[in-house]
């Protein structure tokens, strides 16, 4: 055979798992909506089709987790015959595949695929403050301000409250969300995806966000958006996004800490050289512990987490967990680096923390290789993939199921940290990340106790 | 010759024909028609794509080409350049903007592979050892050094064509399917479990436009199936005897210092 069977394996390892990031890109509503034409809605009702066989083929439960899924079908179909507009269209798809209650289940808009490739001044989701958020206590507080960023120019702080973006009160948007997600690991992701999604515009656009500064006084700011930090990244049938990586050396009395952060386990060809040199440098240098800040990472492909767990373990043969598809398994390996780090290791993780984060963080824990330090992850850990619609939309969907290599399953949970911290608004308004203190205190006292 | 425009024509007219059989007797194999041997199925596809004498005559190939990651893999495509000579060398490189660059190969002794992902590697074990038996050159054609065993089983209707199955068990013991071509002799299908850092998973692979380079024919495209996902590789170009490099097999620096360092533990 001339094919070389080597590709084959490599190629089982390029499976997605992908967080549920495209509420913040949905349709625009931004003008009247026509009624569709013929050609439209047969393209819809083929679309519709795909989604349901894909899932009655494809989906790792043949059961289907206890639903009929041909009655659904046929609940939906009468619906979809009679949509008119795109909207109502879209509506019944999505209703679809919320019945199976399962995350990395979506429906991507055209729209935003035609978006990918124009000039980044027309985009409407490239434009950012420069501010990064958490909902505490069912209020969204500023975590941190990029520094040089139009926010930082304005003069917010973290600790900040956000009352208002342009004509939003979030007094009024959070609480119908939080109702609704109120028994899901994914709460806290969508409360703070919703408040996000508000910030983002065009480049060069103007946004006046009001907030309640450390003594409680209202702050009107105009902030003129600029481009997201980082390299903008695109990846097959996935809509383009900002990923960056940050590596540093912290100074802590006489202790010298490694820090890796970065938001997304995607852009290979540039984060991962960034992770290695790290990780090179860390371990010549003798670092006292490292952290891997994940908090807010979104994920993306396993095998750079699996890579990335390999400067870790040392030993052959373990796992970050197995993905379990329909009729078989894919067991994820790590492969310890020729050095390995052998100091503590802390992962910093949160409600924002989802997919590949989750396979990270969950199957360090699981290895006992890192302690976990900060809130319980969003719970949205299926391996997923996008394939295109007829009607052009993207469909994501899941294909395999996820358990930790101690054989837990993570959907819908999320993974618990070994320890629990949350941030505070009054540590927040000190300019102090009380996460990050820990971390850097447990690898004190590990140093010490040895 | 594109054998491939032939064989769609055989399959249109050929599957009214093959439904009909098949709604009748529940199989293509009918109970008074008599299998033919293993062995000469086998020694008709090696005549059939060429003949031993042209396989004798071709030292090392180079393959480049695309391989798609198909809907499944979200329309991701790669970059791919194979290197393979006699006996069991090779080195292959899939490039992509996307998933950075991806390298393995063998000298024949040493496996390894390097990736931007996942590092150096030197491959042991049942994934070393199918490896290193999936690098042997043109192990088709030379198919009694690869198989202990071989035995015809039935005549099956693959893609439209009805084929012989052939279950061959390798010289390690492990089994592997084919389904050649009754009419043409040409490979249509291939099974076979796969050894991986991921586990053990079923692979079938379906050749598919057949075209002559230096006196055999090869694919030039095959679909390829693995855990239901589809991927397909598609060449661009295809050259045999070609004059490498003397370090083309050789092991790379970063794998070198591994198997340095691994002597130097030992000690």
């Amino acid at each position: 055979m001339i094919v070389n069977r080597r590709f084959i394996i490599i190629l089982l390892m390029i499976c997605l798992v992908i967080p549920a990031v495209f509420a913040a890109c949905s349709g625009s509503g931004e003008s009247e909506e026509p009624v569709l034409m013929e050609a439209q809605r047969q393209t819809n009702l083929e679309s519709f089709a795909k989604i349901w066989t894909t899932i009655r083929d494809k989906h790792y439960d043949p059961e289907f987790g206890g639903l009929d899924w041909q009655a659904v079908h046929d609940e939906l179909l009468p619906k979809m015959e009679k949509a008119q507009k795109m909207s109502e269209a879209r509506a019944i798809m999505k209703e679809l595949i919320a019945r199976l209650k399962l995350s990395h289940f979506n429906l991507i808009p055209v729209e935003v695929y035609e978006k990918i490739g124009q000039p980044d001044e027309k985009g409407s989701f490239d434009g950012v403050t420069g501010i990064d958020l958490r909902i505490y206590d069912g209020k969204p507080l500023v975590t941190s301000v990029q520094e040089g960023s139009p926010a930082q120019m304005a003069g917010v702080k973290t600790g900040w409250e956000i009352v208002q973006i342009g004509k939003t009160e979030i007094a009024s948007l959070l609480p119908a969300i939080a109702k609704e997600f109120e028994n899901s690991s994914l709460k806290e992701y969508y409360l703070c995806t919703a408040v996000k999604a508000r910030l983002l515009g065009k480049i060069g656009d103007s946004l006046t966000v009001r907030f309640l500064d450390g003594d409680n006084k209202t702050l009107r700011k105009d902030i003129t958006l600029v481009e997201q930090q980082g390299n903008k990244f695109k990846l097959g049938h996935l809509p383009p996004m900002y990923i960056w990586i940050k590596t540093d050396t912290i100074k802590r009395e006489n202790d010298t800490i490694g820090y890796i952060a970065f938001n997304g386990f995607l852009d290979i060809p540039r984060v991962m050289p960034a992770f290695n040199k790290a990780m090179k440098s860390f371990i010549d240098t003798g670092v006292d512990g490292i952290i891997i800040d994940i908090r807010g990472n979104g994920g993306g492909l396993p095998m750079m987490a699996m890579g990335m767990a390999g400067w870790f373990i040392e030993e052959k043969g373990r796992r970050l967990g197995t993905m379990y598809l329909r009729d078989n398994e894919m067991k994820m390996a790590v492969l310890p680096r020729p050095e390995i780090y052998p100091g503590p290791v802390a992962v910093l993780i949160d409600g924002l923390s989802a997919s590949c984060s989750e396979i990270f963080a969950g199957g360090l824990k699981d290895l006992g290789r890192a302690r976990i330090f900060g809130s319980t992850t969003a719970g949205a850990v299926l391996p997923s993939t996008i394939e295109m619609l007829p009607n052009q939309d993207g469909f994501q969907y899941a294909f395999a199921n996820y358990r930790s290599e101690k054989g837990d399953v993570l959907e819908g949970v999320g993974v618990i940290p070994d320890v629990e911290v949350y941030q505070t608004r009054e540590a927040l308004l000190q300019g102090k990340d009380r996460v990050l203190e820990t971390a850097l205190q447990w690898i004190g006292e590990t140093k010490k106790s040895k | 010759m594109k054998l491939n425009k032939r064989l769609k024509r055989l399959s249109h007219v050929m599957f009214s024909m093959i439904f009909l059989t098949a709604a009748v007797t529940g199989s293509l194999f009918s109970a008074d028609e008599v299998l033919p041997e293993a062995e000469k199925i086998l020694d008709g596809y090696v005549d059939a794509t060429g003949g031993l004498a042209a396989y004798d005559r071709i030292q090392n190939r180079v393959t480049k080409g695309t391989l798609d990651l198909g809907a499944t893999g979200m329309g991701i495509k790669l970059s791919i350049t194979s290197y393979n000579a006699r006996p069991d060398r090779s080195y292959n490189l899939i490039e992509s903007d996307a998933l950075g660059k991806m390298e393995n190969g063998t000298d024949g002794s040493v496996v390894w592979e390097n990736s931007t992902m996942q590092g150096a590697q030197v491959k042991e074990g049942k994934e070393r050892a199918f490896l290193l038996k999936m690098s042997t050159f043109d192990r088709m054609a030379y198919w009694r050094k690869a198989f202990k065993k071989v035995e015809c089983t039935g005549l099956e209707d693959i893609e439209g064509l009805p084929c012989y199955k052939v279950v061959a068990t390798a010289v390690d013991g492990e089994p592997e399917t084919y389904w050649i071509d009754k009419e043409t002799n040409l490979l249509i299908k291939s099974e076979m479990s796969m050894e991986s850092q991921m586990g053990t998973v079923k692979a079938q692979m379906f050749p598919g436009d057949y075209e002559k380079f230096d006196g055999i024919l090869v694919p030039k495209s095959v679909k390829i199936i693995v855990m239901g996902m589809e991927r397909t590789a598609t060449m661009t170009s295809i050259e045999h005897n070609v004059k490498l490099p003397e370090d083309r097999f050789a092991l790379p620096p970063e794998i070198q210092a591994l198997l340095d360092k691994k002597k130097a533990e030992k000690k």
